[in-house]
């Protein structure tokens, strides 16, 4: 089994670390990250990843933004998206499944875990 | 005679010999462990299986003259029936028997969990035979006809030993091993093991602290006859490895100890480097909390600010100071949780909520708003210290306290102080916090208010739960005068020290080092004369892994300056070298009144038995004959240093009451004196007294006397902490240092030790009156030196019992 490769888009640099942290040193995955909407798009083409972490409110181009245009975008559009969001009213959730998210985290969420949780929704056998 | 056992569901018939049993003569001095005619000791319970009358009845005759109570069965099955119904001290079991053969008893009793000694009489003589029943479960036998002082010096040796198999499951780490089901599991997770496997693993996980090479491994867990090559065990080795690491256990929790053989991981290094990813992770997480401590500081300007603009403005922020104090507030929220701070998150979250409700806000919301912003600040730094360096990955994760404490002025004098001694601190306010910040992060070191918690009952279950980490987390506690009453049931649990407030920040610092340090590992030193300087290169790298710090001297003409320098723990000599032999130097260090006691082992090329005999006369401990094989040598070495720090604590402690002798508690108190002194905390002496210790040995004997002074000493050391001092001043008194705590409450502490003796030897023998005389004072109030504290002590105490 080839080692899956996770972007995360956030513009948080904390928040990409602790990510890359628990992803790398628990699942052995690849972490590509990504600081803004548009760096996200970019990264995304280029190393088509096994899924995307998408932080939901950032400057400039937002979560659904971001998301939208990964749909949009043939190369990219078959790639689960996972929103990482703190918003976690039920409405909000209905709003992301109607926009086609695979899933959503909550934020805070436990670092350790985290990969665990994405094997999960995704339904990665590990 | 027959006997029915008198259990509801079973009755057994059996033949007994019952001994004179209880009722047996005590008086009289030919018990050996006799002390006194009061005071008895539980008696031991032998079951003799043996068919053959002449035997069971010698054997009963001469083991009820050593004062053992014995029953007897003559058959296998009828024994094991009498086992399930009574509890036995010892089992002596000959191999033939009717019905069930010794061997198989014994496997079915091991197989059943009992784990009383297990004695095999057997007829013959050959290996087999005996390493069969040592498989079995065994733990000695004797070859009939026995000689009986042998049988009785084995008897006893066994029932010294006790139950080998106390702890009814193993521990190491996250392993578990329980032998009564041969079930071994990580983390509650199953493994499944080979037999062979699984005995490997059971071998190393009760010798936990022994390395076995792979020749000591076939020794233990094959027979003679089935004996495979050394590979044979690199493969079980190899295959155990691959289970544990398919359990996500570390796979070298089973370490090769190069040219040695196998051990297992140290818990200290387990529980350092990898009990998993978990601690690894938080280490890192951690890390990274401590290199963007400022850009998270300034997050919450972000919103100091709004707080303040609230204020200014009327409840009113302008749009884009509003969208930023949004922006911060919700990535804030989204993120401390992921370091731990959960607190911080949920009043991020309020911070949040509030910025989105419809400007102006009224008076009572800004207040609010203030109120979480400023909260949220304390409770950042209440965390961890901003600095502003950056930690590099390498470094090891630094010393991290865990205070429990309500004053949050002081747990931030705290932190900002400990910051300089490059410390993590984080506070919890309530025992409830503590609990669960021990489930996220093992601190070194816990401050402990016992003020925080509502009942002292709580506090004790919460020490319950800390001492039981392996290794135990030492717990210092502070707080006001008359908050530290259950100080007894504290000391029990092993509080390392008391400190009362008000205290600086600075002064519970330095006793947090000290404990610190207190807590590390000692390593001893060697020191090795020898002319041959391979061997010189050789043997350090070889030592130093064990922990041992290794001085070398070639030359043996500047010995004595050397020794003196490197003040060794333990010498190695060379037998033959110019100048002056090692020999010599042996006779000069034990001529020495200073080094006499210096453990010296040999290391030469002469096996010869005049040469062994005159090393030893000379003094030496032991020898290792060159060539040196590393592995013996290492194993010699611990030994020894493991026989001197046992005799060196036999030297201190008085014998009977294990409290310390006079000389040796002296150098102790003053250090405490001088502690408390730089420390400004209280401490205390207690000086307790037997009065009438002469009457008690004029009206009854010696040995009772002895036995109240035994009991005494044993209750005053239970009562007192690691850091506190009991020591034998004299025939009939002792002399107690307590740290951090006032002479009323010491008083009160004592009064209540002696109270609680007092009571417990009342139920068990109230023919011997005892009066205990206390005296306590405090230093430096009633004297600045030991002897003019131990006089006020003492004047103290004759005016209370006047």
């Amino acid at each position: 089994m080839t080692a899956k490769c996770i972007l995360v888009v956030d513009n948080e640099l904390y928040i990409q670390e602790v990510v890359q942290i628990a992803l790398e040193t628990i699942k052995n995955w690849r972490v590509v990250t990504a600081s803004s909407g548009a760096e996200g798009l970019l990264k995304a083409e280029k190393v088509r990843p096994d899924a995307i972490l998408l932080d939901m409110m950032m400057p400039d181009m937002d979560g659904a933004t971001t998301f939208q245009k990964l749909q949009a975008n043939p190369l990219t559009q078959a790639i689960p998206v996972l929103l990482l969001t703190a918003k976690i009213q039920t409405a909000d959730q209905k709003r992301y499944q109607e926009m086609g998210v695979h899933s959503t985290i909550a934020k805070p969420f436990d670092p350790l875990q985290l990969p665990a949780q994405i094997a999960d929704v995704l339904g990665w056998q590990l | 005679m027959t006997v029915k056992t008198g259990f509801p569901d079973r009755s057994i018939d059996v033949s007994l010999v019952r001994s004179q049993k209880f009722a047996h003569n005590w008086s009289g001095d030919s018990f050996r462990d006799s002390i006194g005619p009061n005071v008895r000791r539980p008696m031991m319970k032998i079951l003799v299986v043996e068919d053959d009358q002449a035997t069971s009845e010698t054997l009963t005759t001469l083991l009820n003259q050593c004062s053992y109570a014995v029953e007897t069965a003559t058959d296998g099955e009828t024994a094991a029936d009498l086992v399930a119904a009574f509890e036995y001290d010892l089992l002596l079991l000959d191999v033939m028997l009717p019905k069930i053969d010794g061997i198989t008893l014994c496997r079915q009793l091991r197989n059943q969990g009992h784990t009383m000694p297990i004695l095999l009489l057997t007829g013959k003589g050959d290996s087999h035979d005996k390493a069969v029943g040592l498989d079995a479960g065994a733990d000695d036998y004797v070859v009939k006809p026995f000689d009986l002082e042998e049988l009785e010096a084995r008897i006893r040796a066994l029932l010294r030993r006790g139950h080998l198999y106390t702890t009814p499951i193993l521990e190491w780490g996250q392993i578990q091993l329980d032998p009564s089901s041969t079930q071994v599991s990580y983390r509650q997770q199953l493994l499944a093991l080979t037999p062979k496997e699984y005995a490997l693993l059971e071998l190393l996980m009760r010798n936990p602290r022994r390395v076995y090479s792979c020749g000591m491994l076939l020794e233990h867990l094959w027979t003679y006859e089935d004996m495979p090559g050394e590979e044979a065990v690199r493969t079980h080795i190899k295959g155990l490895r691959h289970k544990l690491r398919d359990a996500d256990a570390p796979a070298d929790m089973i370490t090769t100890v190069y040219g040695i053989g196998y051990r297992l991981k140290p818990l200290a290094e387990l529980e350092k480097e990898a009990p998993s990813f978990q601690e690894e992770n938080q280490a890192a997480i951690a890390n990274i909390w401590q290199r963007y401590q400022a850009r998270i500081s300034r997050q919450v300007q972000v919103l100091e600010q709004a707080s303040a603009a609230f204020q200014t403005h009327q409840g009113q922020l302008n749009p884009e100071q509003q969208q930023r104090a949004e922006q911060e507030a919700h990535t804030l929220a989204g993120a401390l949780g992921m370091f731990g701070i959960h607190a911080g998150t949920d009043l991020a979250r309020q911070i949040e909520q509030l910025l989105r409700l419809p400007q102006p806000l009224g008076m009572e919301h800004i207040k609010q708003f203030q109120a979480q912003v400023e909260t949220l600040r304390q409770t950042i730094e209440a965390y961890g210290p901003f600095t502003p360096t950056d930690v590099s990955e390498s470094l090891p994760p630094l010393p991290s306290l865990l205070v429990i404490d309500a004053d949050r002025d002081w747990i931030k004098d705290l932190t900002g102080q400990a910051s300089h001694w490059d410390w993590t601190v984080r506070a919890v306010m309530d025992l409830d916090a503590a609990q669960t910040a021990l489930t996220q992060d093992l601190p070194q070191v816990i401050l402990l208010d016992p003020a925080v918690a509502d009942h002292k009952n709580q506090t004790i279950a919460f020490l319950e739960k800390v001492t039981h980490f392996t290794p135990p987390i030492p717990v210092l506690f502070y707080g006001s005068p008359n908050g530290l009453h259950s100080r007894l049931e504290v000391a029990r649990l092993g509080g390392k020290a008391y400190l009362e407030k008000p205290i600086v920040p600075k002064q519970v610092l330095h006793e947090v080092d000290r404990v610190l340090h207190q807590s590390q590992a000692i390593t001893a030193k060697v020191m090795i004369v020898d002319d041959d300087p391979h061997l010189l290169q050789f043997l350090p790298p070889l030592l130093e892994p064990w922990g041992f710090k290794v001085s070398t001297l070639a030359d043996s003409r500047l010995f004595w300056q050397t020794l003196v320098a490197a003040a060794p723990d333990l010498l190695i000599l060379d037998v033959e070298m110019p100048d002056v032999s090692g020999m010599e130097l042996c006779q000069i260090v034990r001529n020495d009144p200073y080094w006499q006691n210096l453990p010296i082992i040999f290391l030469t090329a002469h096996t010869e038995a005049e040469i062994v005999n005159q090393i030893f006369v000379l003094g030496a401990d032991d020898f290792v004959s060159k060539p040196v094989v590393g592995p013996e040598l290492v194993v010699r070495l611990v030994n020894r240093l493991e026989r001197m720090q046992l005799s060196q604590q036999l030297w201190q402690v008085d014998t009977l009451t294990k409290a310390y002798k006079r000389q040796p508690a002296i150098p102790r108190l003053e250090q405490m004196m001088k502690r408390a002194q730089e420390s400004q905390q209280p401490l205390s002496l207690g000086l307790v007294k037997v009065m009438n210790l002469r009457n008690i040995n004029a009206e009854f004997d010696l040995e009772t006397g002895d036995s109240v002074l035994r009991q005494v000493g044993y209750a005053l050391c239970q009562g007192c902490g690691q850091e506190d001092v009991v020591a034998r001043w004299s025939s009939n008194e002792f002399l107690m240092g307590l740290q951090g705590i006032r002479s009323d409450d010491a008083e009160h502490h004592i009064q209540h030790l002696c109270q609680d003796y007092l009571q417990t030897h009342q139920q068990t023998d109230d023919a011997v009156p005892i009066q205990l005389d206390l005296g306590v004072v405090q230093y430096p109030e009633a004297g600045k030196t030991l002897s003019a504290l131990y006089k006020a002590a003492d004047q103290r105490r004759q005016r209370e019992a006047d």
